[in-house]
């Protein structure tokens, strides 16, 4: 009886755990595809207004968004933003004689970046309505 | 704009740093010389601004930490060679950068399985012409009533190639319409064929562009 007792209560902590292992599978998973999703989204939204270069820019994004963000490649999210016209970009000698690529939008990418702001706000809006009161 | 090597004060840094610096430069080998040299510069420049960034830390500490937050080159940098390398391609019309963007872009998306499938066919008119040197009497464009054979008829229904059977294998009544006409036919064929997907693998990318912007 006691192993009977014994049994059933370490299968229940066992699927207690696993649920909690899913659970928190499922979240990191969800968190993952908003950062991916909202990646351009936040990089434009940084160089609006302002030139900047990679460093500089991925050091503003962790410091204010406290996303960790594997540095690598956000360069060739930069090369797909350039690619699309959204960005550009030049280069800038230094003293140190490395020189710095600077990234700054480009008209079409001040008018996406205004359109996907809208949307952005939109989205929250709902986001809050449902969150807020349940559906 | 020319590559210029950090100096650091220590050697484990310098030997870190350089180790790196040839990551990139192996991981972007395949791709046009201004790419590669605006990757390595780039990734440069990210070293040389973290390897300073905290005064507390010594430069080997803090080169270590910029080389871990920006990772494995080859990883990281996958998507964007892939995009590169089709670029690449589309330009040279080379066959091996053209294996090389099919091979790095297979997983991105449906058309790029479609043109490694035409690149196929064209793998496969060219070894039939191969065909016809080693077995010249029975390779060749052979066009009979229902059938259709264009590469080698070994006879006893046997056949390689593409065909369009209607007498069960039998091509017997089949003439070879091109006879020894057949592999300059063939290969302007495949150079034609070659160069209007290659042209296609252009335009594709043009009108992807385009989509985009609108």
């Amino acid at each position: 009886m006691y192993y009977y007792v014994l049994f059933l209560y370490l299968l229940n902590y066992l699927i207690e755990e696993d649920l909690v292992v899913m659970e928190n599978e499922f979240i990191d998973k969800w968190k993952s595809q908003v950062k991916k999703g909202t990646l351009s989204f936040i990089v434009l939204n940084t160089i609006w207004g302002k030139e900047l270069y990679g460093y500089e820019l991925i050091t503003i994004i962790k410091e204010t968004t406290k996303i960790e963000i594997a540095e690598g490649t956000l360069y060739p999210l930069l090369n797909r933003l350039k690619k699309e016209e959204l960005v550009s970009s030049k280069w800038v000698d230094q003293e140190s004689g490395i020189p710095r690529k600077y990234y700054l939008l480009t008209k079409h990418g001040v008018t996406t970046i205004k359109e996907m702001t809208a949307y952005w706000e939109e989205l929250e809006l709902s986001i809050k309505k449902i969150t807020h009161h349940g559906i | 704009m020319e590559f210029k090597e950090i100096q650091f004060t220590g050697d484990d840094a310098q030997r870190v740093y350089r180790i790196y610096i040839q990551s990139v430069k192996k991981a972007t080998q395949q791709l046009r010389r201004e790419d590669s040299l605006e990757i390595l510069m780039e990734f440069n420049s990210h070293l040389y601004e973290g390897s300073r960034a905290e005064s507390s830390k010594s430069e080997l500490s803090n080169l270590l930490d910029t080389i871990n937050d920006l990772g494995v080159p080859q990883e990281v940098l996958k998507p964007m060679i892939a995009e590169k390398m089709v670029d690449k391609a589309a330009r040279s019309f080379k066959p091996i950068d053209i294996y090389n963007a099919l091979y790095l872009n297979i997983g991105n998306g449906i058309s790029y399985i479609i043109f490694a499938l035409l690149y196929c066919l064209v793998c496969l008119i060219l070894f039939v012409t191969v065909l016809k040197l080693i077995y010249s009497d029975f390779t060749g464009l052979f066009i009979g009533d229902d059938m259709f054979l264009l590469g080698t008829n070994f006879g006893n229904g046997t056949v390689m190639g593409f065909f369009l059977d209607g007498s069960d294998g039998d091509f017997s009544g089949a003439t070879d319409v091109l006879g020894n006409w057949f592999i300059p036919v063939m290969l302007l064929l495949n150079l034609a064929l070659y160069l209007m997907i290659t042209a296609g693998l252009r335009i594709k990318k043009s009108i992807n562009l385009e989509l985009k912007k609108s």
